[in-house]
């Protein structure tokens, strides 16, 4: 047995080849190879920062009244069909706790360095720089491996799933709702904000505080609202 | 059809094998969702129509929700009708209805079902697991006896479903694709009253009954303690786009605005927004508005002391004269209210029948014919009624059948008639009306509507059509000393415009004079709000408290959304289920689901007889004082010149005989034979329910013809 | 011969299993350092030019094997079937293959819901995928390599062309005849009509995949129109389920008792070395490739 491996018959079966052809590929391939190393380094990261939101959705935890329209018109707009499950918006309720506990609102925070972006494997989910960078899906790319939704840091996770498309979905701020019946997104409707009979979802151009979670519940109540009867203070 | 607004399926429960079963929804299609179905579901799956006491096993119940539930149609989203033979009633149990909000239709629907048949009875307690199409019979032994507050929170911790709010999404099943979901679970369940007597409601949440009928009772007497369900699907719609454009109009044009309200207008309580209807003025305003899945204002409130969630109108109602007695500081007085209030949802009992009840019983207590020393025997600490103990005690002994519990519990007017009581209903000190119900509050010898269409049909009527409109406004105009937004003659053209197809533009409908009582107007009145309400009301699902919107100050011409072009019922009924059905279609609709409803009564026994008020209602010396709740009771009519104003027409009675012939016009309007008050063949073959007349004929029940 | 081969197996082996522990630990959240949340580290976000380095290093691989025809050997009584670069091509595209699919199908694909619990366990499969998806790229451009150096071979496997058999028909009444059911048999040269077969599904399903892998890698950080990404995502879907319906009847087929001889060889267990059959059961199976070699004077 040679170096080689190869036996005596072996080396005398070896098959005739272009011994030019061998030392091309083999030059073409290593050089192709190092191409592609160094062009490595000039290659747009994934993880470049993401422009900030122009949108973003603010709500009253205490103005609330639970009727779920929000949630209606949001699925409605985006699927033709109403559906919780399928809200991007999602309003939880206990009613037997203490008011304003017995409401949490839930609506995407349209984050400056939203992790769901930064999860996406395949781009899918990342800000439309068209449309105020709001931060959404392309339904088209989505390949329904899930990472968006685990990787969002707040409770309820505010990406879902729609399990006929197989796909994540989230607040676009109503940019791609094709049954709106009217312009969405950023300088048009949310559905959720002008449906509530209660005005308890606003919209602002202004990011809130990214550090607190908190500072996307703000106090929507005013004299009208306790001429009510209902408390205007938190 | 197409299934646009509908789910499609309708989930068979038989109590007796503990199996589920899923039929089509299509061939009940006609009858519109809701009541409709609901009876036509009875009609096809009740072995036994005869039936006159609703715990029979082989009574049928249905909940029933309709193609507006779970979808945006403003206050038409989240009612759920009961349907079945009830219990309690007087001199027999009438295949009868209730409903209640929330969340619980709406979640029928996305877990796939239009209707949910209950029939049987189980062998022991059990609840019912729905998780969209799987159903499951669980073991209710350790929660028989609970309140319904506890046994709503138990069943959540035996789903998974953890208190408070702020929790991950939560799987259905085990794969992602069988649904996830935020919700929590909607239940609708039975407290101990509901275990053991006739009074017994179906409480969902903290604050959501369906007390009329005893169906909690019904319930009780199948071992069905909850029933559960969890739905991530999806209810289609025709016109996606003109619903929700639909709704944001409605909004704009028809609703208050939430932050700048007019606590003044005429708007309906559809125009009015978020406002809580409290019969004693809430404790704090430490609270929030609540509502019903998709309504346009909500009308219950939640608390910081969450004890007294979503306790508002009728519960509020049946207590708070008598707290008045033993408290005078108002936030007293509105705990005191709540806790009695929050007691007898936490019982599971059907309020109204204490709105009558107390009275009464304090009534005997006084005249020393109940108490410890009374002919009735009775320990409960009568003088303390008032304070919220008495009245935890008082729903206590109706729950265990102890004290005068024993006999209450089978029915007011069946202790009514043990104790030998029957002078209270000659003297009206037993304010039970009609169908051994009490008064609703609205004195059925002055708001006819009200008293007509109890008697005609299975129980107190309980439709604020036009009592919202032409006696609430008006009175509390005239108790807050405002003005009279809309002058009477105005109010009641309103109203007249929408009586078609039988009384449209006619506004002698709505002249509640002594000279008018007995007319064939007033009976063309009583048969529209009938089929109004069975159809777009009970069967369609839309909130009674907004609906029907006549008037509305908030409009630039006063119009109301009902009938009309971008806010009528029919509009809703159009962007859901894409069929083109006018605002008289739909009444027309309301007139079939009533024949059938007549049809099962006559099978119950019903004869023309039968359908008559307590004797006080007839008695000329009863006038004396006033029924019900209003010291005074507003309407409009006209004077002798034809001018409408809005005068007090209160303290009056009715004349038997002359009653009895208005019942004539009334059954002669219907079709139907006046000797008996049963349809006829022609009346129920123009509807297309030659089937109806069939098996009327086979039971020699068929009206003859005239 | 033996020796070597398995010390070549031993270090990939350890390659690939040493690579998959790196992309256990990278799976693990951290954060960020950018403001919010924490994140995976993703092979395919941060390594995505090593599959394209992949696809070279398997041309360079295929520059440094030389070919060895089949032949007889008689003072062996075997037969060599399939060369060492024959053996290590196929081996270096099928192990890893198996692994790629399995860890694709459970991330999801068509009908088929992500397996993995949660969104770590996602990024660990998705850093397994990337490893099986190098190794794979290696061996499947180390034999377009081996065509492009022997074009013979690859014509002897395009089935159709060059008056050939049809090969779907030819695997029908082989099979058929051992089953009994045929008097009817085939002339196969070396039974090229299984291999040819073979040939177009594994290579009907691999160009797609690895033309839309590519796709999806080179997505990461370039922005294809949405419509062409979906076909790819699609495509990529497509194939995978085709190709596990490929394995599914290929690989039992190769463990049949008769093939069995064959399997030792593709194994490097073959009589006397790695890639012989025995003389005898090459002559009972397939009597007409024997002679054909007898014919062609490939006999040592």
């Amino acid at each position: 047995m040679s170096s080689d491996g190869l036996n005596e018959k072996e080396r005398a079966m070896l098959e005739p080849e272009n011994p030019g052809r061998r030392k091309f590929m083999m030059v073409t391939g290593a050089t192709c190879a190092a191409a592609f190393v160094a062009g490595s380094f000039f290659l747009p990261g994934k993880l470049e920062a993401m422009p900030d939101c122009k949108g973003f959705l603010v709500v009253d935890l205490n103005k609330c009244q639970g009727c779920g329209s929000c949630m209606m018109a949001c699925s409605l707009g985006h699927h033709g069909a109403t559906s919780q499950s399928l809200s991007r918006i999602q309003i939880q309720q206990d009613s037997f706790a203490d008011y304003p506990g017995d409401v949490f609102m839930a609506p995407c925070h349209q984050c400056e360095d939203a992790p769901c972006v930064q999860a996406c494997p395949v781009a899918a989910n990342r800000p439309a720089l068209e449309m105020g960078n709001v931060r959404m899906i392309d339904q088209k790319r989505c390949i329904g491996c899930e990472q968006c939704i685990d990787a969002c840091q707040f409770t309820p996770s505010r990406v879902q799933w729609d399990p006929k498309q197989h796909k994540a979905q989230k607040c676009d701020l109503c940019t791609d709702a094709p049954y709106l019946g009217e312009k969405g997104g950023i300088g048009g409707t949310q559905a959720c904000v002008k449906v509530c009979p209660v005005k308890a979802i606003s919209f602002t151009n202004k990011m809130p505080d990214q550090s607190r979670e908190e500072s996307y519940q703000v106090n929507l109540r005013g004299k009208g609202w306790f001429a009510r009867g209902f408390s205007k203070e938190d | 059809m197409k299934n646009d607004g509908w789910a499609g399926h309708i989930l068979l429960l038989d109590l007796t094998r503990l199996k589920a079963k899923a039929i089509s929804t299509e061939k009940y299609k006609r009858w519109g969702g809701g009541h409709g179905l609901g009876t036509a579901l009875f009609w096809d799956y009740c072995e036994d129509k005869t039936l006159t006491d609703g715990r029979d096993p082989r009574n049928v119940c249905v909940l029933s929700a309709s193609p507006f539930c779970g979808t945006l149609v403003p206050s038409g989203g989240g009612r759920t009708e009961v349907t079945g033979i009830g219990t309690g009633q007087w001199p027999l149990s009438w295949y009868t209805r209730s409903n209640f909000g929330g969340r619980f239709s709406s979640m029928m629907k996305y877990a796939g079902w239009d209707a949910i048949v209950i029939i049987g009875k189980a062998e022991h307690p059990v609840w019912v697991d729905i998780r969209n199409g799987d159903v499951a019979f669980m073991d209710a032994r350790t929660l028989w006896g609970k309140d319904t507050e506890e046994t709503q929170q138990q069943v959540w911790a035996k789903i998974g479903m953890r208190r408070g709010t702020k929790s991950d999404w939560k799987l259905l099943r085990s794969t992602i694709d069988a649904g996830r979901t935020t919700q929590k679970p909607s239940l609708l369940s039975i407290g101990p009253i509901g275990e053991n007597s006739v009074h017994g409601a179906l409480i969902h949440d903290a604050g959501n009954g369906a007390g009329q009928g005893g169906f909690g009772s019904v319930w009780g007497s199948k071992n069905l303690k909850a029933v559960s369900i969890l739905g991530t699907g999806a209810v289609h719609v025709a016109d996606p786009a003109g619903l929700i454009q639909a709704r944001f109009n409605t909004q704009e044009k028809y609703v208050d605005d939430p932050d700048k309200p007019d606590l003044t207008s005429w708007g309906g309580l559809l125009g009015m927004g978020a406002i809580t209807v409290a019969f004693e003025t809430p404790p704090t305003h430490k609270r929030r508005p609540q509502a019903c899945q998709s309504c346009i204002g909500g009308c219950r409130t939640r608390y910081e002391n969450g004890k007294h969630n979503e306790q508002s109108c009728q519960e509020t109602a049946w207590y708070g004269a008598f707290a008045r007695r033993f408290y005078k500081d108002p936030t007293d007085i509105g705990n005191a209210n709540l806790d009695a209030a929050r007691a007898a949802g936490l019982y599971g009992i059907n309020t109204y029948g204490l709105n009558s009840a107390l009275p009464w019983l304090e009534y005997l207590y006084h005249e020393d014919i109940l108490g410890p020393k009374g002919k009735i025997k009775s320990e409960l600490p009568w003088d303390q009624l008032g304070r919220p103990e008495f009245a935890e005690a008082f729903l206590d002994c109706i729950a265990k059948r102890t004290d005068i519990g024993a006999d209450l519990a089978d029915g007011y007017m069946h202790a009514l008639h043990r104790w030998g009581r029957e002078e209270d209903l000659e003297s009206g000190m037993a304010d039970f009306p009609y169908w051994g119900m009490a008064n609703h509050g609205y004195d059925p010898r002055s708001e006819l509507e009200w008293g007509y269409g109890t008697i005609m049909s299975d129980r107190d009527f309980n439709s604020h059509d036009i009592n919202l409109h032409l006696f609430w406004l008006p009175f509390l105009a005239a108790v807050k000393a405002k003005p009279m937004r809309i002058e009477a003659e105005r109010a009641v053209e309103f109203v007249a415009e929408r009586l078609g197809p039988y009384a449209k533009g006619r506004t002698e409908c709505l002249d509640y004079r002594d000279s008018n009582m007995y007319s064939e107007p007033i009976a063309q009145l009583v048969r529209w709000m009938l089929h109004y309400g069975r159809f777009w009301k009970n069967s369609c699902g839309l909130c009674d408290f907004k609906w029907a919107n006549f008037f509305n100050t908030n409009t630039k011409d006063n119009w109301g959304a009902t009938g009309s072009e971008d806010a009528g019922e029919q509009v809703w009924w159009r962007v859901v289920t894409g069929e083109d059905m006018s605002f008289e279609d739909g009444i027309e609709r309301g007139r079939q689901i009533y024949n059938l409803d007549n049809a099962i009564w006559v099978l119950q026994g019903r004869q023309r007889d039968l359908c008559k008020f307590a004797p006080y209602i007839y008695k000329k010396d009863v006038k004396g004082f006033n029924l019900g709740m209003f010291p005074f009771f507003f309407w409009p009519t006209p004077d002798e010149n034809g001018k409408w104003e809005y005068r007090e027409i209160g303290s009056r009675h009715l004349d038997e005989a002359k009653v009895e012939e208005w019942k004539n016009t009334f059954y002669g309007l219907e079709g139907w034979d006046a000797k008996t008050g049963w349809p006829t063949r022609s009346t129920l073959e123009t509807m297309d329910m030659a089937f109806v007349a069939d098996e009327l004929a086979a039971a020699g029940k068929l009206g003859e013809e005239s | 011969m033996r020796r070597r081969g398995l010390l070549l197996l031993f270090v990939l082996l350890a390659v690939f299993g040493a690579a998959i522990g790196v992309g256990y630990y990278a799976a693990q959240l951290r954060p960020t350092g950018r403001g919010v949340g924490e994140a995976p580290y993703l092979f395919f976000d941060h390594l995505s030019w090593m599959p394209f380095v992949a696809a070279f290093v398997g041309i360079i691989l295929s520059s440094m094997t030389r070919r060895v025809a089949c032949y007889i050997d008689r003072e062996g009584e075997r037969v060599l079937r399939m060369d060492f670069a024959g053996r290590l091509g196929h081996w270096l595209l099928a192990l890893p293959c198996i692994v790629v699919m399995f860890s694709g199908l459970a991330l999801g694909v068509f009908f088929i819901p992500r397996l993995t619990p949660d969104g770590q366990a996602t990024a660990f499969l998705f850093n397994i995928h990337f490893v099986a998806v190098v190794f794979m790229l290696v061996g499947f451009f180390y034999l377009l390599g081996n065509w492009a150096l022997s074009p013979r071979r690859l014509s002897a496997f395009i089935p159709f062309v060059g008056g050939k058999a049809n090969p779907i028909y030819e695997g029908l009444i082989f099979y058929l005849h051992r089953a009994g059911l045929t008097k009817r048999t085939v002339h196969p040269e070396k039974f090229e009509g299984s291999e040819q077969l073979a040939f177009l599904m594994a290579m009907g399903c691999l160009f797609p995949l690895v033309i839309s892998g590519f796709f999806k890698v080179a997505a990461r950080f370039y922005e294809f129109p949405a419509v062409l990404s979906h076909f790819m995502n699609l495509t990529h879907d497509f194939f995978t389920l085709l190709m596990v319906f490929y394995l599914i009847m290929h690989v039992p087929l190769v463990l049949m008792p008769w093939m069995f001889p064959c399997f030792k060889a593709m194994v490097g267990m073959g009589k006397g070395g790695g890639g012989y059959v025995p003389l005898d059961f090459a002559k009972r199976e397939n009597p007409d490739w024997i002679k054909h070699l007898e014919t062609e004077g490939k006999v040592k």
